[in-house]
């Protein structure tokens, strides 16, 4: 009886841990990226193809970059940015070209290598995920629940040479 | 007239040069903003773009879409609807509105702003709520401050202030035409084009006007130079540039001819004819160094109060230089410095003589410092000082029976007022508001020299001071999703020193001057939510009470003059895009007004407990055309103020085309 009780608390364990990501990102979420994208400074404009950064190791990571592609589609436009995304793996995302990568949770150690080989090219990291701007690997993190929340990292912005416009700036939490 | 036309293209000009050799100016989208956060944002507070939900201050923000669904004539029938705010239709288009009481005739508390440019009308300490050049379909939200803010806004911005903030033909297409007609000789007709060239050119023209009967039946109907109607026309033209990535100047003008029966600060009911002219021109630039920011505006009124012992005259003069820089420093700190420039000259006629001229000469220092100390916690320092000279030039009739020498009436203020703030979030959903602040009131320019002659007299006491108004408040507000909507609950102290009014002498003559202290305390309560059937709601409840401390002779019983219980509900439901339904009911308490017995004195009489109910429907037959019909007063014929005219039950059918 005890025995199923504890595997019974167990497999409620390991699907709370395995479920939907508490921060995965929403549609609402990546509107507010596309018009976030807007206030840099000479940033990214029109057709903005973000890169979905991914490992097989994480379950969630991949979960989550399939949940963006699948809510991106075929294109959202956001203000005068249309974001579309494709799916990059993290081995992968040090040579990647798109403008933007969006880190997804679980590819934590990932993330300084990533970061040191796109920021010196101008390219934006950003996330739903507190780690990635806890440990500046990230220009911007952005919530939309339960009330918009967007975040910026002055060490990542000035390693990606990206600047924000001051009314932007005066409007989020900088750290 | 002339040469308020030769000055305004000379400001223009200015605008224009200043621009050329700017470097740098990004211009605050505002749609784009409320989009991305979800929530209305001001730059009200800070200089500085804020989300409404951080400022430091007790603000509502009333947005384009919530003014879109009111049975709305003019801004103050939307206004009554909010916690805090008292309004008294005095006539057929004129109004009182107060915030946290002492809502008097004309009341001079208020600073009412459109884009940073007052309206409020410094001749006589009021505000034309008919000349205000603004449509309701150009504007983007008003922002109602509760509370002495003089540190941010400037003079007279000691109840609180209504900030009207109109969309940028830069960013905002709004093409609209718009016909209403209903009971009582009310007909109105509004329109509103904008021309967009790109990205970099973008103006705005607007015109509207109405025509309502005023009532017969008022205290004053043997004044014989009441009107029989009101009517008003405005226009108003709106460009804005984008002279770089960085830069935009803005340059607004516009004209206002109203005339009407108001009840004027002091209790007596004059027929008004008005001519309001403004122009300001705005340079912002997101340089370097900041946000710089450069705003120079002109006012000129010609305002004319037809009563039945005197008729006023006065031509009111305001040219106002503002430049400010609002910078940040690393990550937590915000700083705005800002330096102003007043000149504020009003002549002064009755019945046809020239008594004097008054001039204010105001230089103004002030300083924000607003600092992010945590994830949860933000601090916010405001502070301002001002020099002021003021000066009276007597007419050719001399002082009659004032004591004192023209020189007496040359004096100076230095005045200091500043704004506190802390806010804390308590939660992801609960936040915490504390604001002290203190502001100042300057005494009009119609207190401040000679104001009559002949069988009755007026005159300024020279040693006027300038009231001082210290508020405390607490706030809390909870966002709630399970209603989809917020909880906001407010507690505040207020207490005015010095307050300024009029004082009998005798039955033949009067002054103005300090009066002695008041002060208020009071809650507010507001719940609003959206089910998932599209019905909107919300209710307020405020509460307030006056304790006096007025000297003997004056005219004025702050304590039974306010309503203590307002209480506010509305309902809407849309079940699609083709229909509306909206309904806003609002009560307020007894309350006593006053109506001039003498031209020295006045009555109490008591006006009782009224419950006001308006409400829309609305119908659009194709995508680009809606037809309403509103209801104001529905549940019948009125009485807001002693005047006498009655609110008359109001219906009318509305026409609005978009393209």
């Amino acid at each position: 009886m005890i025995r199923s009780i504890r595997i019974t608390l167990l497999c409620a364990l390991s699907l709370a841990v395995l479920s939907p990501a508490a921060h995965a990102a929403s549609k609402k979420d990546l509107q507010i990226l596309g018009r976030a994208l807007g206030f840099i400074e000479s940033g990214p404009i029109d057709n903005v193809k973000i890169g979905l950064v991914y490992t097989d190791n994480h379950p969630r990571s991949s979960r989550e970059a399939d949940l963006i592609l699948a809510i991106i589609g075929n294109g959202i436009q956001s203000g005068k940015i249309n974001l579309q995304a494709e799916k990059i793996h993290a081995r992968d995302a040090a040579n990647a070209r798109n403008p933007v990568l969006f880190l997804t949770e679980g590819i934590e150690e990932h993330f300084s290598s990533i970061f040191s080989a796109v920021s010196a090219r101008g390219i934006i990291t950003v996330s739903t995920h507190d780690t990635c701007l806890n440990t500046n690997h990230c220009v911007m993190v952005i919530k939309s629940e339960p009330t918009v929340d967007i975040q910026l990292s002055a060490a990542g912005a000035a390693a990606t040479s990206v600047s924000f416009s001051s009314a932007f700036r005066m409007m989020v939490t900088e750290r | 007239m002339r040469s308020f036309l030769f000055q305004a293209t000379a400001l223009c000009a200015l605008g224009l040069a200043t621009a050329a050799t700017s470097a740098h100016a990004q211009s605050i989208d505002y749609g784009i903003m409320q989009d991305m956060f979800g929530e209305a944002v001001t730059t009200s507070a800070n200089g500085s773009p804020q989300r409404s939900s951080d400022v430091p201050l007790d603000m509502t923000i009333i947005t384009s879409e919530e003014i879109a669904r009111y049975p709305a004539r003019e801004i103050p029938d939307i206004l009554r609807h909010y916690a805090g705010i008292s309004v008294h239709q005095n006539t057929s288009s004129e109004y009182s509105v107060g915030i946290r009481g002492y809502n008097t005739a004309s009341n001079e508390r208020i600073l009412v702003l459109v884009n940073g440019r007052q309206v409020f009308e410094d001749y006589f300490g009021l505000v034309n709520w008919s000349a205000i050049p603004v449509e309701l379909n150009e504007i983007r939200q008003i922002e109602i401050v509760r509370g002495p803010n003089t540190a941010l806004f400037g003079f007279n911005a000691t109840s609180g202030v209504v900030n009207i903030i109109t969309m940028n033909p830069l960013h905002d297409d709004i093409d609209v035409l718009e016909a209403s007609t209903g009971l009582n000789g009310y007909m109105n007709a509004s329109g509103v084009y904008t021309f967009q060239n790109g990205d970099d050119f973008g103006l705005r023209l607007s015109a509207g006007g109405f025509t309502a009967d005023e009532d017969e039946n008022n205290t004053h109907a043997s004044v014989t130079s009441l009107h029989d109607a009101a009517h008003a026309r405005n226009y108003n033209a709106d460009l804005s540039l984008q002279l770089n990535k960085n830069t935009q100047l803005r340059i607004e003008a516009s004209h206002a001819i109203t005339d009407e029966n108001i009840l004027d600060p002091y209790d007596a009911g004059y027929g008004r004819d008005s001519e309001n002219m403004g122009i300001r021109s705005n340079l912002s630039s997101d340089t370097e160094y900041g946000i710089i920011e450069a705003n120079i505006y002109r006012n000129a009124i010609e305002a004319c109060y037809n009563g039945a012992t005197n008729d006023f005259f006065f031509e009111n003069d305001v040219f106002v230089a503002q430049l400010s820089d609002t910078f940040k420093i690393g990550t937590s700190h915000t700083l705005r410095i800002a330096g102003e420039y007043r000149n504020n000259a009003t002549n002064h006629h009755v019945s046809g003589t020239f008594l004097g001229k008054n001039t204010l000469n105001i230089k103004s220092a002030s300083g924000l410092w607003y600092w992010n100390v945590t994830n949860k916690l933000s601090t916010s320092i405001a502070t301002r000082y001002d020099h002021v000279q003021a000066d009276y030039d007597v007419g050719p009739l001399g002082l009659f029976a004032s004591p004192y020498s023209n020189d007496d009436f040359n004096n100076r203020y230095d005045e200091f007022g500043y704004n506190l703030g802390a806010v804390y979030k308590l939660t992801d959903i609960d936040t915490l508001r504390l604001t002290a602040s203190k502001g100042v009131d300057l005494p009009s320019s119609f207190e401040l020299g000679v104001l009559g002659a002949g069988a009755v007299s007026y005159y300024a006491d020279p040693n006027t001071e300038a009231s001082n108004v210290h508020d405390f408040q607490l706030g809390y507000e909870r966002h709630m999703a399970d209603i989809n909507g917020a909880l906001k609950i407010a507690v505040f102290y207020q207490r005015i020193n010095e307050q300024q009014g009029f004082i009998a002498q005798s039955s033949t003559l009067g002054i103005t001057g300090n009066i002695g202290d008041s002060q208020v305390y009071g809650l507010e309560l507001g719940l609003k939510g959206l089910t998932d059937n599209h019905i909107r709601w919300g209710m307020t409840y405020s509460f307030s009470t006056i304790e006096d401390d007025i000297n003997a002779g004056s005219r004025v019983n702050y304590k039974d003059s306010n309503s203590e219980h307002i209480v506010n509900a509305n309902i809407g439901y849309a079940p699609n895009e083709q229909w509306a339904f909206d309904a806003y009911a609002s009560y307020q308490s007894q309350f006593d007004s006053h109506v001039d017995t003498s031209t020295t004195t006045t009555e109490a009489v008591r006006i009782d407990p009224d419950l006001v109910l308006d409400a829309r429907i609305a119908y659009k037959p194709f995508e680009k055309m809606t037809l309403s019909l509103n209801g104001q007063a529905l549940f019948g014929d009125n009485e807001q103020s002693a005047y006498g005219e009655d609110v008359d039950r109001q219906i009318f059918l509305r026409a609005k085309y978009e393209f």
